[in-house]
């Protein structure tokens, strides 16, 4: 199948903005980004220095969106595969480059023309379809919160595990592999919770706290993922969302 | 009008303008993009925060100063050959009180000669690391040359001037052309980073420090 290229140059535009115009031109090419990349540090490769990420997006950008098939594999490669988004060689840039924020404007070209690398597309599907990018079920959720309930209240029988909750202080949000591989967090939220005395609920709804849709670049799946966090704070009156990773 | 009052007169002139006017106008370009589609630089700006990250990094208060101490030592002792003998130096000096009637400070000549060594020595540095280092050479591309090209230029010429090498007048005349292209070409290079390394790092310095995690 020939590559969409109109919809890069679409998506292209849309991204285009004041720090991603600005960040372009002043990279410095100093190389200072790399000592801040665990990337670069694991394997110290000129591919590995944080601003090489920014050369797929000049490349797209000096050919208007019309690049090669093999260019965006390399693309996808390249923002994909060589960089976690972490924002540590920001840090250690003199000029504030937010390299994060322009390999995201990177990936989305890639989204615009479903080349999302499987897994990663494969979690956003269910987050999107599930609620959660682990497709846990609700059984299984409200199970392994009473499971981790019942753990705590062998040392502390007071101990509540709310949930839906509302009018409380915090709504609680965490990642859906507590439930799927390391139940033992959950056991350690509600112990910190209950010995703090905080007002808090867990919530059936919008209770996923990554954003899978952020992390591919997909803009409207983040803004869909983000939503359902926002209206489930909404609908249980929350003041706060406390978000554990 | 011979070519020496041409030089020192009007082309004097037209760098300035081209570098505070199209200075302004980048500003003006940048406030407008930033305010049509990139909102976030004005609702997540901290004034603290910004504030705190440009200085921390207009002195040596970061990360990048411990952990890469020769480029940074380079960084400084660059910009301040640069800008230091660019604003205060004698000979400089004189001319913005002859041409404009401008009246300020003036270093003594001895040290704007040891500032534009160390200066062009840090020039020499960048340059060979840009050869040497296999990561840093990755990166380079015509432009990074051409950068270092426009700030030693001005720099070498004047010093070879100041100190009688060369023909005077020649010399002269070079120092003053390379000079104004330096200031010109300001708004329309990298060399821009004058005026965004501020707004840059009070983007960043607002955004991480908005998320409580210092400001960097
Ligand atoms: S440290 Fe900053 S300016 Fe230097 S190469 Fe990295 S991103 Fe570019
Ligand atoms: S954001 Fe990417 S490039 Fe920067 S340090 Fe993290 S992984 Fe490396």
């Amino acid at each position: 199948m020939a590559l969409d290229t109109i919809k890069i140059s679409e998506t292209l535009a849309a991204k285009w903005g004041a720090r991603l115009g600005m960040w372009l031109e002043i990279c410095a090419r100093c190389g200072l980004c790399a000592k801040g990349c665990h990337f670069f540090q694991s394997d110290p490769r000129p591919e590995h220095v944080p601003a090489y990420r920014l050369k797929p997006l000049r490349q797209v950008l000096a050919a208007k969106g019309n690049i090669s098939e093999a260019d965006m594999a390399a693309l996808v490669d390249t923002v994909y595969g060589t960089c976690t988004m972490c924002q540590r060689c920001t840090m250690y840039c003199p000029h504030g480059i937010n390299i994060a924020f322009m390999v995201r404007a990177t990936r989305a070209l890639a989204v615009s023309v479903g080349l999302t690398p499987k897994g990663l597309a494969s979690g956003l599907a269910n987050a999107l379809e599930m609620g959660n990018n682990l497709s846990i079920t609700a059984e299984e959720y409200q199970e392994t919160l009473d499971w981790q309930l019942e753990e705590v209240q062998e040392e502390m029988p007071e101990a509540a595990c709310p949930v839906d909750q509302e009018g409380v202080r915090s709504m609680v949000t965490f990642h859906p592999r507590d439930i799927k591989f390391y139940p033992g967090n959950l056991y350690s939220y509600l112990k910190l919770y209950n010995a703090m005395g905080e007002d808090f609920t867990f919530t059936s709804q919008g209770w996923d706290s990554t954003n899978i849709g952020l992390f591919a670049g997909d803009d409207a799946a983040a803004g869909t993922l983000a939503g359902r966090v926002v209206a489930a704070g909404e609908r249980l009156k929350v003041q706060r969302v406390v978000t554990a990773e | 009008m011979n070519v020496y009052d041409l030089a020192t007169g009007p082309l004097v002139w037209l760098a300035f303008a081209l570098c505070l006017g199209g200075l302004s106008v980048r500003t003006a370009l940048f406030l407008r993009l930033a305010r049509e589609r990139d909102k976030p630089v004005f609702t997540g700006f901290e004034p603290r925060w910004a504030g705190l990250s440009i200085l921390h990094w207009l002195l040596p208060l970061n990360v990048t100063a411990l952990e890469s101490p020769w480029v940074t030592l380079a960084g400084f002792l660059f910009h301040a050959g640069l800008l230091l003998v660019g604003f205060l130096g004698l000979g400089h000096a004189v001319f913005w009180n002859q041409a404009w009637g401008l009246n300020w400070w003036s270093i003594p000549d001895g040290l704007s000669d040891v500032l534009t060594l160390a200066s062009l020595a840090a020039v020499l540095f960048f340059a060979l690391r840009r050869l040497v280092r296999p990561e840093v050479k990755a990166l380079t591309s015509a432009g990074d040359w051409l950068a270092l090209a426009l700030a030693a230029a001005p720099m070498l010429t004047g010093y070879l001037t100041a100190h009688g090498y060369g023909d005077p007048e020649t010399m002269f005349l070079i120092h003053v052309c390379s000079g104004c292209a330096l200031i010109a070409a300001i708004p329309f290079t990298r060399l821009s980073h004058a005026l965004f390394f501020f707004l840059s790092r009070a983007v960043t310095g607002s955004d991480f420090g908005k998320r409580q995690v210092g400001a960097w």
